[in-house]
């Protein structure tokens, strides 16, 4: 991987750059976690992706006040689901990639760090996806026949990609917008009670409402440890992006068929 | 200035941006003002300015 140091010089860094050690690259860097603009790094990528939020929230929006939104509240689970159920074996991936990686990687090293305990975390959070479908009448096996959306595959394939093929750190980009934005407590109750709903169907939902400002806390200050350089932060910053684009496309093909099965 | 770019293409509107966010941009690497034009394209174009979203799904 080309990167590029705080003084703007480009390297060469990553696999097979010989003799250089995860703690000599690791010296070049600023200390403190900071980018070349004296934020720190997890500052930074929020400001970053706050720039795509306005137009996430405005699909985000379309689907919650959609009119159909109780009767159709299962798709989204569904569609969740079938995200959700991906979390673990594409950090696993990376995981291993940026093992691979380390010796002679300091910015793998960390990553492969930060994911061996953040994959413990997000196991069998899909099963409780999974039971909530089965409060609201949708078998486990109906779910797993479903074969996921296009928008989906490419949502969490474009993360193989990157991981395979350019550098692991790309996934944090891809977690820093699934757990940077947490449901809201109180919205998630609005819709309870909006939708008449029963509350267990909601569990998981509800559940990361109040894990995933914990886990998004641990991200920023693993980013902030990280000897992340300029190169670093654009990968993360591109895959966050392409994350919350493709996140809020399967979120407008949702609503759109909705909308299409009410008027067809 | 990426910023200019932005608005441009109509993506961006400066007045609803703050000074950080309009930093942000402006020291976005080419291909990362590329990426974030196509994200913002894709979910509609419209000129808007920076917030965090909050809602209550889960992304």
């Amino acid at each position: 991987m080309t990167t590029r140091t705080g003084a703007g010089k480009r390297t060469r860094q990553g696999a097979g750059k010989g003799a250089r050690g995860a703690e000599a690259q690791r010296s070049r860097h600023a200390p403190g976690g900071r980018s070349a603009t004296g934020d720190t790094h997890s500052a930074e990528l929020r400001r970053k992706l706050e720039l795509v939020g306005t137009a996430y929230s405005e699909a985000s929006r379309a689907l919650w006040s959609h009119p159909r939104l109780a009767e159709r509240f299962a798709d989204y689970l569904v569609r969740t689901h079938s995200i959700i159920r991906a979390s673990v074996p594409v950090m696993e991936a990376a995981r291993d990639r940026a093992a691979e990686l380390a010796p002679d990687d300091a910015v793998a090293a960390d990553v492969a760090a930060y994911l061996t305990h953040h994959i413990r975390e997000e196991r069998h959070h899909d099963e409780w996806l999974l039971d909530d479908l089965e409060v609201l009448g949708v078998p486990r096996e109906q779910v797993l026949a479903q074969m996921p959306s296009a928008t989906v595959a490419a949502l969490v394939g474009s993360q193989y990609y990157w991981i395979r093929h350019h550098h692991p750190v790309a996934l944090l980009g891809y977690i820093a917008v699934l757990e940077g934005t947490p449901p809201v407590a109180e919205h998630v109750e609005g819709i309870i009670r909006q939708t008449g709903l029963p509350r267990k169907a909601f569990r998981t939902i509800l559940k990361h409402a109040d894990l995933d400002p914990h886990h998004r806390d641990a991200l920023n200050r693993a980013l902030d440890a990280m000897p992340l350089t300029a190169d670093h932060a654009a990968t993360i910053a591109i895959s966050g992006f392409s994350t919350l684009q493709l996140l809020g496309r399967s979120l407008t093909e949702t609503v759109d068929n909705w909308t299409r099965s009410r008027s067809g | 200035m990426s910023i200019d770019k932005l608005t441009a293409a109509g993506l961006v509107d400066p007045k609803k941006l703050t000074k950080e966010h309009k930093d942000a941009i402006n020291k976005l690497s080419p291909q990362e003002v590329d990426a974030l034009i196509s994200a913002k394209q894709k979910l509609g174009g419209k000129a808007s300015g920076a917030t965090l979203h909050q809602g209550a799904d889960f992304f």
